[in-house]
């Protein structure tokens, strides 16, 4: 554990581990905050209790929508209960349909994270670091972020044929403004009184860089992680709009067409929750990667 | 920019002509002057190039036409939607409904990402359904809101608020949760209350995350124009690029995404000149 840390945890400091461990293991006769069972017990029962407060408004919501339809206050076509989701949901899957779609898109939203994220965040470190190519590329870059997707989508399809490509380009088109304005901002958020420090321990550029811009910039590059990946796999219904036989998004549209509101729901289900565990993962490893940041936790 | 020293007149009985001392602020202004101009020039040297090439390809023949129109083209049928002045229209009417729905998705968004950024509690209950509700395209929700609220403004309004919501609440949420726990611990010693926390610490910390929000939030709520204006609309200039995309009017396609970009830009610049005067305090890296 650094220094600063040990200086600033409020129970007695622990004795010096080989490695960081998710799990604070309590030395002897230290005050425990978690539950007597072990601290690894304590730790997975502390996070199923805040999964279980965090599920408490959803699963109202919805137990309150299939009291609703079931009482006829809501019209079956506008808004099929869950229960018609669910059914939906299982005869979709039994199908065997859905995991193709499913599988395809998360590959398209996943090559356009990683096309668009990777220049993101290259493109973002660039134009932190070095002021020159913030006056020569922001002013661009602004300017095609003010681009709306759906204008577009059918000016890649045009350039790029109907293949994968296009969509792929228009996901990644998506997935690089995030991360790279929170790069941007997290290089310049880096206090100057820093780089005097590292003056005065006489620090090479390259460590400035490794020891302290970077871990420095880090939560906002992880924020930009997470919000590109939620533009990513929003992107996919734009992308898979034009041309698409394949994919969630293409799954929703055509149910829409047909009027299968139940499939639109059962497709917009799949979007929250697969966008949600995707993000969960990324706070996850951000928790991991972050824990020496010592800030407000409300 | 006023500087009401640059108006130094000469002492009575002086000519004109004779040299002043360099007044201080008149330098500084002046200087100012010429970083802005060659903050521009630098800047719009990239697109500058673009488009010289662009049009250069264009006459000499190496794109198609339909593929890709040359500026030139663009601009003649820009010009003939201003001169008619269905732009003026238009643009109206889309600068009405974006600012509706940001005033009312980002004000909820700045609320709640308060409320979750101060209190725990709150974000352990909150925040994972705001997530999922983050996670549902667009384009999902926008039929489904018509659905609901009919083809009138209310529902591109709302169309929008749900936008501009998440990006606010994202960044508030950071901002406040960025404070270092360092500053806390003085403002304890120096014994301030609650509301000076509020005041005095959380919010001056987390003003540059607020305002990137804020600049998010605008960008969202303008580029959800397009959505909102795709299914029932009759106005507005994401009707104009629907209506171009359907009649494959190419030029117009783009004289709608110029129009998007060009307002988009001002707007954007318009916040950070804002955030450059309320951060000016920072002393943080610049490159």
């Amino acid at each position: 554990m650094s220094d600063h840390a040990r200086l600033y945890r409020h129970d007695p400091p622990a004795p010096v581990h080989g490695s960081e461990s998710l799990v604070p293991e309590p030395a002897a006769g230290q005050r425990q905050r978690v539950s007597p069972g072990g601290a690894g017990a304590g730790i997975w029962r502390k996070s199923l209790g805040t999964f279980a407060a965090g599920a408490v408004l959803p699963v109202s919501l919805l137990v309150l929508w299939q009291v609703l339809g079931d009482l006829g206050y809501i019209s079956e076509l506008l808004f099929p209960t869950p229960l018609r989701i669910a059914e939906a949901f299982a005869h979709l899957a039994g199908s065997g349909d859905l995991g193709g779609h499913v599988r395809i898109s998360l590959v398209r939203a996943a090559a356009g994270f990683a096309l668009g994220g990777a220049l993101g965040l290259a493109f973002g470190i660039l134009v932190g670091v070095f002021r020159i190519s913030e006056r020569v590329l922001d002013p661009s870059i602004q300017m095609v972020r003010m681009i709306p997707h759906l204008a577009v989508a059918p000016l890649f399809v045009l350039w790029f044929g109907i293949g994968e490509s296009s969509k792929i380009l228009l996901i990644a088109k998506g997935a690089f403004f995030p991360l790279y304005i929170q790069t941007y901002l997290g290089i310049r958020g880096v206090d100057n009184k820093w780089f005097e420090v590292t003056r005065v321990l006489g620090f090479t550029r390259i460590q400035q860089i490794f020891r302290l811009v970077i871990p420095s910039s880090l939560p906002h590059i992880f924020l930009g992680i997470r919000l590109s990946l939620g533009l990513a796999w929003l992107g996919l219904v734009v992308a898979e709009i034009m041309g698409s036989t394949s994919g969630i998004g293409y799954l929703m549209t055509d149910a829409r067409q047909f009027s299968k509101t139940a499939t639109v729901f059962v497709c917009i289900v799949l979007f929250a929750v697969i966008g949600k565990a995707a993000d969960a993962a990324v706070r996850l490893m951000e928790r991991r990667l972050l824990k020496w940041n010592d800030s407000y936790e409300g | 920019m006023n500087n009401a020293n640059e108006l130094a007149l000469p002492a009575a009985g002086q000519s004109p002509s004779v040299s002043q001392p360099p007044n201080p602020a008149a330098v500084r202004s002046k200087r100012r002057r010429a970083s802005l101009l060659r903050a521009i020039t630098l800047g719009s040297a990239l697109p500058v190039l673009v488009l010289a090439l662009w049009q250069l390809a264009g006459n000499l023949g190496w794109i198609d036409a339909f593929f890709l129109p040359t500026p030139a083209a663009i601009f003649e049928s820009l010009w003939n939607l201003i001169a008619s002045g269905k732009m003026a229209t238009h643009l109206g009417i889309s600068i009405g409904r974006a600012a509706a729905g940001f005033a009312l998705g980002g004000s909820l968004g700045l609320i709640l990402g308060l409320l979750t950024g101060f209190s725990r509690k709150s974000e352990i209950f909150l925040d994972p359904t705001v997530q999922m509700l983050r996670m549902i395209p667009h384009l999902a929700i926008a039929p489904l809101i018509i659905l609901w609220f009919g083809f009138g403004e209310t529902s591109k309004v709302l169309i929008i608020a749900k936008g501009a919501f998440f990006p606010l609440y994202v960044n508030t949420f950071l901002g406040i949760r960025s404070v270092d726990k360092k500053l806390f611990e003085v403002s304890r010693v120096l014994q301030y209350n609650r509301v000076q926390q509020i005041i005095k610490l959380i919010i001056p910390s987390s003003l540059p995350n607020l305002l990137m929000g804020l600049r998010l939030s605008l960008a969202v709520s303008w580029l959800g124009l397009v959505v909102a204006e795709l299914i029932g609309s009759q106005s507005g200039v994401g009707f104009l690029i629907n209506l171009a995309k359907q009649s494959s009017l190419t030029e117009q396609i783009f004289v709608g995404v110029l129009v998007f970009a060009v307002v988009g830009m001002m707007v954007d610049l318009f916040v950070r000149s804002l955030e450059r005067r309320l951060l000016k305090w920072r002393d943080s890296y610049k490159g």
